[in-house]
């Protein structure tokens, strides 16, 4: 072998071989036998299958390519182990020095050509190769699970009951489920890269731009959308914003047709209605009826009489004020009572409350009195609706105050809103129910609408009023020492 | 202010009877009375009263229409007309306003107050 090419094959990874056309070495580099286990034996006259056992079987190729039937031939990857019990892996490329150039006579016989091997040791290659296999198996495993997931989140969404679409900030819809398609009567491509529009039309849109675009951010908003059919139905949508790519925040709208429940809701506010006028009526005749007889103008009653009388006229308008609470209620509730508001004076409603309430609290024998240090607090306001909510309050604290008690009403300006507050010294509220009292008849004591003559409405109808104005009521108290009703309107802007 | 006559229209007949009744043993007034907007009209045109006190819920031809046929008739258009209805919201008030019925008395009445109330909306004085 050339010199040059034995210092190259010298360098430490690679090493050659030559071997004659009885498998003997005639030659072989300085590392060759660095890839032998019997590095002993890799020298000139050795049968080189005694220090490279691998090449057992391949003597038929090997003759091959010294007969020139066969130009090269590799042998890859085989597995080695070095004395110092490390594994590595080397190839065999085998060719004749004929093939190489290194032999140029022409006229030789077939005795005159060597073989040579060369080895390379590709442990490294070898070791990237399996890496590279490793990894290629593992992201075969990835995309296989994120199959399986996107196919897992697929049917869930595609067997969801409810409406879902996605959509850009502007509106833009990315996505609608079966539900969703079905609902307002579009394929799938008709609704996709459309605006929302399209289905809640365009006069809702703004309300998707008010929509503050923050994580967590939750809404619910009733629309009536348009099918493809041009009919309209009522959707509850709850909206919520999700992250549609690395740097895009979008909506999340799951909506659910609502034309049942409005239905029913109509049904409900129409029998309260009609429930109401068919209740009123005939009160109106009783009462009537029973005052004319108490007048005395059409014979006097024995006193057995008039007090069964007064009994019925006492009951009669109970029955009236629990129709008129509820009707009041339901109307406040359904939102067909608007709060009238209009420009008026805190201080003013305080006094008009206090001389509606003055006669109840002399009977009653309670002090009533204000504590107001201001001399005008204006308000926007229903006037109507915030006094029926203080004469609600005051009546309540005169019903549960003890003779010779004080009832005190405060407002006040504080730096957001106007506060009133409605104290008395009466028996007060248990802590567990201090909750519960502002719900429809739960008053604390059942016997309470029997003896105080309350209807169990009174302050759910002042929460009603007091929110419908964005304003908060609650309730402190001290059993056994008395209660201090709050509430807060917002001041006028 | 005895020689008084009134027109109630109501399709309740206890309700006409009692308002009736208060009307006559309170105030010592003259009450005719009707039970549908129709009649009222025929009943307004025969007695010309001093005053009109009409039900807003009535079947076939409810208050505020037969207010209305009240207005387009020249010889009743002048009549006051006081009307008695359920519990007033303000958006009926403001309506009420509009059409411009002289006043409103809420239902259930009080028969003991019924002729003040009426004599107060009309300003008819004791």
């Amino acid at each position: 072998m050339q010199s040059i090419v034995a210092k190259i094959f010298d360098l430490g990874q690679r090493a050659y071989l030559i071997i004659n056309r009885n498998f003997e070495i005639r030659e072989a580099s300085l590392v060759a036998a660095n890839f032998s286990e019997s590095p002993h034996l890799v020298i000139p006259g050795e049968d080189v299958r005694l220090s490279f056992p691998e090449l057992v079987g391949y003597e038929p190729i090997m003759l091959d390519i010294l007969d020139g039937r066969r130009d090269i031939f590799d042998l890859k990857g085989i597995g080695k182990v070095s004395p110092s019990r490390e594994s590595y892996y080397i190839d065999i490329c085998m060719c004749s020095d004929r093939y190489l150039g290194i032999n140029k006579l022409t006229d030789n016989s077939l005795e005159d050509f060597f073989l040579c091997l060369a080895i390379e040791n590709v442990t490294e290659s070898m070791v990237y190769r399996q890496q590279l296999q490793q990894r290629e198996n593992e992201a075969y495993l990835l995309v296989n699970q994120l199959e399986l997931t996107k196919d897992y989140i697929e049917k869930v969404v595609s067997s969801m009951a409810d409406a879902l679409l996605v959509t850009t900030a502007q509106g833009t819809i990315k996505t609608v489920n079966p539900a969703a398609q079905k609902l307002f009567g579009y394929p799938e491509q008709d609704l996709v890269n459309q605006s929302l529009s399209l289905i809640i039309g365009t006069e809702n849109l703004p309300q998707l731009e008010q929509f503050n675009l923050s994580p967590h951010n939750v809404r619910s908003i009733e629309v009536n959308c348009l099918t493809k059919a041009g009919i309209k139905i009522p959707i509850a949508f709850s909206c919520s914003t999700v992250q549609i790519s690395q740097d895009e925040l979008g909506f999340v709208f799951i909506g659910r047709d609502i034309t049942q429940a409005k239905a029913v809701e109509r049904m409900k506010d129409e029998f309260i209605s009609v429930a109401s006028h068919e209740l009123r009526t005939p009160l109106t005749s009783i009462r009537g009826s029973l005052g004319l007889l108490g007048t005395g103008q059409l014979g006097e009653l024995s006193p057995k009489g008039q007090r069964l009388l007064d009994i019925a006229v006492k009951n009669t308008e109970r029955l009236s004020r629990l129709v008129n609470d509820i009707l009041d209620l339901e109307r406040m509730k359904s939102g067909k009572i608007a709060m009238a508001r209009q420009t008026c004076d805190g201080l003013e409603l305080a006094e008009q409350a206090i001389e509606v309430m003055q006669a109840m609290a002399d009977k009653a024998q309670v002090t009533l009195q204000s504590q107001v240090t201001e001399t005008s607090i204006p308000l926007w306001a229903d006037p109507d609706h915030i006094l029926q909510t203080l004469t609600n309050l005051l009546s309540n604290a005169i019903k549960f105050s003890h003779q010779e008690g004080i009832v005190t009403l405060k407002v006040e300006t504080r730096s957001q809103e106007i506060l009133f507050q409605v104290q008395d010294q009466g028996r007060g509220i248990p802590a567990d129910k201090l909750d519960k009292v502002f719900e429809s008849f739960q008053q604390v004591d059942a016997s309470d609408s029997r003896e105080k003559g309350g209807t169990g409405l009174g302050l759910a109808i002042c929460r009603q009023i007091v929110q419908m104005h964005g304003g908060c009521i609650w309730v402190e108290s001290i059993l056994g020492e008395g209660s201090n009703f709050l509430f807060t309107l917002p001041r006028q802007k | 202010m005895t020689n008084k006559s009134i027109l109630i229209i109501d399709d309740e007949d206890d309700i006409r009877e009692v308002a009736q009744m208060s009307l006559e043993m309170m105030a010592g007034w003259q009450v005719f009375s009707a039970s549908s907007g129709a009649e009222g009209i025929a009943q307004a045109k025969a007695k010309l009263p001093d005053a009109i006190l009409l039900d807003v819920m009535m079947p076939d031809m409810d208050g505020i229409t037969t207010f209305e046929k009240f207005q387009a008739d020249p010889v009743l258009q002048n009549l006051p007309v006081i009307l008695l209805t359920a519990k007033v919201q303000p958006t009926d008030r403001n309506k009420f306003e509009e059409i411009g019925v002289t006043g409103y008395i809420s239902k259930p009445f009080d028969p003991l107050q019924l002729a003040e109330q009426v004599s107060a909306k009309l300003g008819w004085q004791e």
